[in-house]
């Protein structure tokens, strides 16, 4: 995924930036869920 | 040959195209970013069409061709994102229409029929997503093609 996919584009127009859209994915990840 | 599983390119040789009628679409099993793929129109296009997926991967996949608007829908964290049209100019959402600037037109918000065409829903416990799916004009259904689970494991990105 980089700035110009598809879910950032869409993020975007949500209001999310894409640091905080990595961010979010990052907080989200983990071998437990 | 069946749709939706890939078959071995070492048995497909010689083989007849699946019965479920033309065009149909030939990819590579295990690529992205549409490599390798052929929307095959008639029978004379189907051998050129194996190879050419076979040069990308030893399974190949055959699916019925389906028409219409091509919608990407992100979900994060079980939020549903806004959806996105993917209208490239040449027709076909290729590598060069993914990857080429100006290439291909990015709509939002869709404009969308919302008596007509189903939305699709946050999911409880969603991970990060995206779904596309399609809507074929003069349709009321709308088919959902793939989901995909992000990040992906890319050594590097091509999107």
């Amino acid at each position: 995924m980089t700035e110009t996919s598809l879910l950032p584009k869409a993020a975007k127009f949500d209001g999310l930036s894409f640091d905080d859209l990595v961010a979010e994915i990052l907080s989200d990840a983990g071998l437990a869920k | 040959m069946r749709a939706g599983r890939g078959l071995r390119w070492a048995d497909l040789q010689g083989a007849k195209p699946p019965d479920f009628g033309f065009p149909l679409v030939v990819k590579p099993d295990r690529e992205g970013s549409t490599v390798g793929i052929t929307i095959v129109r008639d029978a004379s296009q189907w051998e050129a069409a194996l190879a050419e997926a076979a040069r990308h991967d030893s399974r190949i996949l055959a699916e019925g061709f389906v028409p219409g608007r091509e919608i990407t829908v992100g979900i994060l964290n079980g939020k549903v994102l806004p959806a996105i049209e993917i209208v490239p100019k040449s027709g076909f959402y290729d590598y060069q229409s993914k990857y080429t600037a100006g290439r291909t037109e990015y709509v939002i918000p869709v404009p969308m029929d919302r008596t007509s065409c189903s939305e699709p829903r946050s999911t409880r416990g969603a991970r990060p997503a995206r779904s596309g799916f399609g809507e074929p004009r003069g349709s009321t259904t709308a088919w959902i093609r793939r989901k995909r689970l992000l990040p992906r494991g890319r050594t590097r990105s091509r999107e």
